[in-house]
């Protein structure tokens, strides 16, 4: 029995490591009573586990892709994404000042904080980007798995996106978030020995020298011997790629929701830096290695995607190609995690806050697992886009760089100062979004504009700097007209506020004030609670 | 695929198909054991209780266990982390 280049023994692997997640997530079944079960794993999880799965969130199939392809793109540079500078900048803040105040508060998306610390409309905006975000994230792992089966099995490549959608979103709609939790650890183990695996083989194959001299040109952050973006130095299209990827674990709901999935809050903020960026470092290697010395030994390739399904197949014995595969593509287990991502977001920041209020949890739930289901179908739009790029995570820079780049700026500038205004944030996205969107559109539709201001990297850089303008010059008007924002007001959602304010019982009456005035239901406040002698918000 | 590939042994396929099984299952085990643990010990537990049950406490900003080890202390990994990253930088500039 054969299917495509897979023998017996390939298929029988392969089965077994896809349908090993389905049976194991019916166990966590008694897990998801709750909407804090299903989308925080009910805040039980060990540091170490929540640290791997933050990895996980980076590396999922479609982002075995985009590393590979961002290698065979630019070299070594392409790897800078993953070697993580504006991730540890992003992180800097998350660590300090966003994830324990999200964590105090007791909320499950990321956007809720938004509305806390400033409304209504930024907490829709920045919900509504990363549907949209996530939604062709989600459509890059469809086209990853899709043309692993494509490649290897024979089967058509639309045929491998439907086979794909399927794989682990009944799984993780069983098992909810304690499942995708631990299910990615065994996949980040298996995805990982894989990837070296199949590095092992082409090294092999290709002779260690040889190996190493058509990967040493290419070994530099900046100074590839290529330019990465005509017209531009490399160093400032480095600062704009930092910038890109600045924003992925801030705005990223499916990150933020992992690490308050931390049992403590000093565990959730550990989890972040390590084994985090450990795994993930460690984890990408193989591929970016790969995708370096693809760009020579398969040159042209269109989608550059492609390039991995050859090496599999050209390097990968029989008998083995069923782990390699699978292990790949068990790694979607994310895809899963990144549809109930999804699901949080309209259930939570809309259907909760504007449909149905006040029904039981149950019903939350319930209607979490539909959507969770559901929004694997809906993704698949974006793929004829991304098969016409020169590769497919193409389109989560463009787009990304354009309009969802600037919603970042509020969770920095308004976790570290009380300064910027209820309105400013949601009328500077506004403004950096239209002005991203307008060069993009401009620079596609009327007429070619220079790649200093219009390429998907440089794009970012002057969003986000109007946002912040925007965000100040508004926050200036607000604050003359209504007032500055007391640090009562703030309490419990800037934690950078003076200490003292902790301590103040009359402060919990007005932050409760508040959270009913803008009706978050699921945010949380223990008021009168006292740790140690100190009193806290959960 | 190119013909010099070549195919395991139908022994060195078994091999491989056991180990995948074994390994899988003594890991999903042993995650579902750890965190079926935790759910049983802090999973029903309101914050406040939890936090007390751990041994956690305010310390300035945060809140940190009364004796906290080098390797969950976030400070520790946000220094460690930006040091190593700023030596890559350089190095492979």
């Amino acid at each position: 029995m054969t299917w495509g280049l897979l023998n017996e023994f390939d298929i029988i692997t392969l089965i077994l490591l896809l349908s090993a997640t389905w049976i194991y997530s019916i166990l966590f079944r008694k897990y998801t009573k709750t909407l804090k079960e299903y989308y925080i794993a009910g805040r039980i999880i060990p540091w170490w586990m929540v640290g791997i799965d933050l990895a996980s969130v980076a590396l999922d199939i479609g982002n075995l892709y985009f590393t590979l392809t961002w290698c065979y793109a630019w070299g070594w540079f392409g790897f800078s994404q993953n070697m993580p500078w504006g991730w540890v900048a992003g992180s800097w803040f998350l660590s300090m000042w966003i994830l324990p105040a999200m964590y105090r508060l007791g909320v499950i998306t990321n956007t809720t904080w938004l509305e806390a610390r400033f409304d209504s409309s930024m907490r829709q905006l920045a919900a509504w980007m990363q549907i949209l975000q996530r939604s062709y994230v989600l459509s890059g792992m469809l086209i990853g798995i899709a043309i692993l089966f494509e490649v290897t099995t024979g089967i058509k490549f639309y045929e491998g996106i439907a086979l794909a959608g399927v794989i682990s979103v009944i799984a993780t709609a069983l098992g909810g978030k304690v499942y995708v939790m631990a299910s990615e650890v065994v996949q980040a183990t298996f995805s990982m020995i894989a990837g070296f695996v199949l590095l092992f083989f082409v090294i092999m194959r290709l002779g260690l020298a040889n190996f190493l001299e058509m990967l040493s040109p290419w070994m530099h952050w900046v100074k590839v011997p290529m330019e990465v973006v005509k017209g531009i130095p490399n160093e400032v299209a480095f600062v704009g790629m930092v910038l890109v990827c600045a924003t992925y674990g801030i705005i990223n709901q499916e990150y933020i929701s992992k690490a308050l999935s931390g049992r403590t809050e000093h565990e959730a903020r550990t989890a972040l830096w390590f084994p985090n960026m450990a795994v993930w470092s460690l984890w990408m290697l193989p591929f970016a290695f790969l995708g370096i010395i693809g760009r020579q030994l398969y040159p042209g390739v269109k989608p550059a995607d492609y390039v991995l399904g050859y090496f599999v197949r050209d390097y990968i014995p029989i008998g083995l190609l069923g782990f390699v595969i699978g292990s790949f593509i068990a790694t979607s287990a994310d895809f899963g995690s990144t549809t109930q991502t999804i699901a949080s977001l309209l259930t939570i920041d809309f259907y909760k806050r504007y449909i149905k209020k006040g029904a039981p949890e149950d019903h939350y739930v319930k209607l979490s697992k539909i959507l969770t289901i559901l929004w694997c179908i809906i993704p698949a739009i974006w793929v004829p886009f991304q098969m016409a790029l020169p590769f497919v995570a193409m389109l989560y820079i463009m787009v990304t760089g354009a309009i969802v780049t600037p919603t970042f700026v509020p969770y920095i500038v308004g976790s570290v100062s009380k300064f910027f205004s209820r309105k400013s944030a949601f009328i500077g996205c506004i403004t950096g979004g239209i002005v991203g969107l307008a060069i993009s559109i401009i620079n596609s539709f009327v007429t070619p504009l220079p790649p200093w201001l219009s390429h998907s990297w440089m794009v970012p850089i002057y969003s986000t700097s109007i946002c912040l303008v925007v965000m100040i010059i508004v926050s200036l008007i607000e604050n003359k007209v209504k007032g500055p924002l007391s640090d009562e007001e703030l309490m419990g959602v800037v934690i950078t506020l003076p200490t003292k304010y902790i301590k103040m019982k009359p402060v919990q009456n007005i932050i409760n004030s508040r959270i009913q005035r803008i009706k978050i239901s699921h945010l949380s406040l223990i008021s009168s609670q006292f740790i140690g002698g100190e009193q806290y918000v959960a | 695929m190119s013909p010099e590939v070549g195919a395991l042994s139908t022994i060195e396929s078994f091999i491989v198909i056991i180990a995948v099984v074994l390994i899988q299952l003594a890991l999903y085990w042993i995650l579902y054991r750890i965190l079926r643990r935790e759910y049983e010990k802090i999973g029903t537990l309101a914050d406040e209780e939890k936090y007390k049950k751990l041994g956690i406490v305010k310390k300035g900003s945060y809140y940190l266990p009364e004796k906290l080890p080098w390797y969950v202390n976030p400070r520790f990994w946000e220094i460690f982390t930006l040091i190593v990253s700023i030596i890559l930088l350089i190095l492979m500039w």
